[in-house]
């Protein structure tokens, strides 16, 4: 197993590389495509705009790349913003196309008053057949940092949701690509376990 | 459902964890690393840090001890550096951020988020930089204020400069520039044990953004009180979990007893 972390300027590497650490992984930070290629695990961070992310993901890897990364690693993992750009498009000034791996379109999230989403928030509807989620359960509580959520979701791609202000896709599936609104690395035991069972994928 | 958050402030002072009432009367309490370690150990939703060394923010301290495995010698930087990289839990950094590239050398080292408050005030362009850079989230707005008459006045400078602003207003000004959160801190209430100012929330109902009080925790059914609220998010506080012992888990004992979401932690 070799283990990626796609250092494109957004997104707290450190962070993701550090929880890693503690699991007792080793991980490469890399925006070098052919170094990349080489992982069999690879994640996607990613914070601040969809936008924003986007272009600087755009100035370190051609679509096709990201789309060849997805595609041959063994497990892929967008988290936050990360996750966001995965899916068709995004709308924040204007319309932000983004990798299309998941169905939908990523909004602002309906029906919330206080914005950013920020805190711990259990995950609802969980589908227990899918490794990523192997042990969690709706006891187990995440940190969610976001003004944005995906809507418009296909159904059979959505792993498990959670509340605030709307039941939106808190993690995502697409045959071996997710994606996780909430930030894994910052959640202590839960998110460790999540993490955990990313790798053995 | 979403769930309201138990937050210890951590207050760093030349090399050493310090308590403090009505921000003044600071005294030793012990060091950085066990501290943080041992918060985390009990189960804290996340930790806001503050450096409120004087002079310069990359001034050095030489602890002249040889019994931890800690660094003898270290700046608040530092600190975070060694710190930031064994938390799993959020970690809010602030004290003396005053511009851009402090900020992004302390995200670079893994902050999650920033605490600007004295910097607010003396640069408007921080703010907005900042959270087009990184993000609204990353960016949260300390306020110390002095409370009188019901008339919240900001204060800058570790509460020695009047702004002549008020809470409801500098806050509303943060939140069209766009930061993640609003950290308001009660100096007239810090280390009082008196209890929180939960008129606090009026300063601030008409407006979106997430909010953390602070100032005047003594037990843990003021912390639960206040979760309570529905427009506090979380709250914080410093010498309470210095001093009690497991002060975390009693917090959230408390807020569990009375109904309150807050995380289960093992």
């Amino acid at each position: 197993m070799k283990i990626g972390i796609i250092d494109y300027g957004s997104g707290n590497i450190g962070s993701v590389r550090n929880a890693l650490h503690l699991l007792g992984h080793d991980a490469l930070l890399s925006n070098v495509f052919a170094e990349l290629k080489s992982c069999s695990h690879l994640i996607l961070p990613g914070v601040g705009s969809f936008s924003g992310a986007k272009q600087k993901l755009e100035m370190v890897l051609e679509d096709s790349q990201v789309a060849e990364l997805a595609e041959n690693s063994k497990a892929f993992l967008g988290i936050c913003v990360g996750m966001q750009i995965l899916c068709d498009s995004g709308n924040e000034n204007g319309v932000t196309p983004g990798y299309g791996f998941f169905t939908g379109q990523v909004n602002p999230i309906p029906g919330a008053d206080i914005l950013p989403h920020m805190g711990w928030n259990n995950l609802d509807r969980i589908d227990v057949a899918s490794p990523l989620l192997k042990g969690i359960t709706e006891e187990d509580d995440f940190y969610f940092v976001h003004s944005y959520c995906l809507v418009g979701s296909r159904d059979s791609q959505v792993i498990s949701s959670a509340t605030y202000g709307t039941n939106f896709p808190a993690v995502v599936q697409n045959e071996n690509v997710y994606g996780v609104q909430f930030h894994p690395e910052k959640s202590s035991a839960a998110g460790r376990k999540l993490l955990e069972n990313f790798l053995e994928i | 459902m979403k769930k309201k958050r138990i937050i210890p402030l951590v207050l760093f002072r030349d090399g050493y964890v310090i308590q403090a009432r009505n921000f003044g009367n600071h005294k030793r309490l012990g060091l950085l690393g066990p501290t943080l370690t041992r918060l985390e150990e009990w189960g804290a939703d996340e930790i806001i840090l503050v450096n409120i060394s004087p002079g310069s923010p990359d001034a050095m301290t030489q602890l002249g001890r040889t019994d931890t495995a800690d660094e003898y010698q270290y700046d608040f930087y530092s600190a975070v550096k060694q710190h930031a990289g064994r938390s799993s839990v959020p970690l809010t950094v602030g004290g003396g951020i005053l511009e851009f590239k402090q900020a992004a050398r302390f995200f670079e080292i893994g902050a999650d988020k920033v605490l600007i408050n004295t910097g607010f005030h003396l640069d408007k362009n921080l703010v907005p930089h900042l959270s087009k850079e990184f993000g609204n989230q990353a960016v949260v707005l300390g306020l110390d204020y002095v409370e009188i008459d019901g008339r919240r006045e900001v204060f800058s400078h570790l509460g020695k400069v009047p702004t002549g602003r008020t809470v409801s207003e500098v806050a509303q000004n943060a939140e069209e520039y766009g930061v993640g959160e609003f950290f308001l801190n009660s100096i007239k209430r810090d280390g009082t044990k008196q209890g929180l100012d939960l008129e606090v929330v009026n300063d601030v109902h008409a407006l979106r953004t997430p909010l953390i009080i602070c100032g005047g925790v003594g037990e843990a059914k003021q912390i639960s009180e206040a979760l309570e609220v529905d427009r506090v998010d979380g709250v914080a506080a410093a010498n309470y979990f210095q001093h009690i012992e497991n002060s975390v888990q009693l917090a959230r004992k408390s807020a569990l007893s009375a109904g309150i979401l807050v995380r289960r932690v093992m």
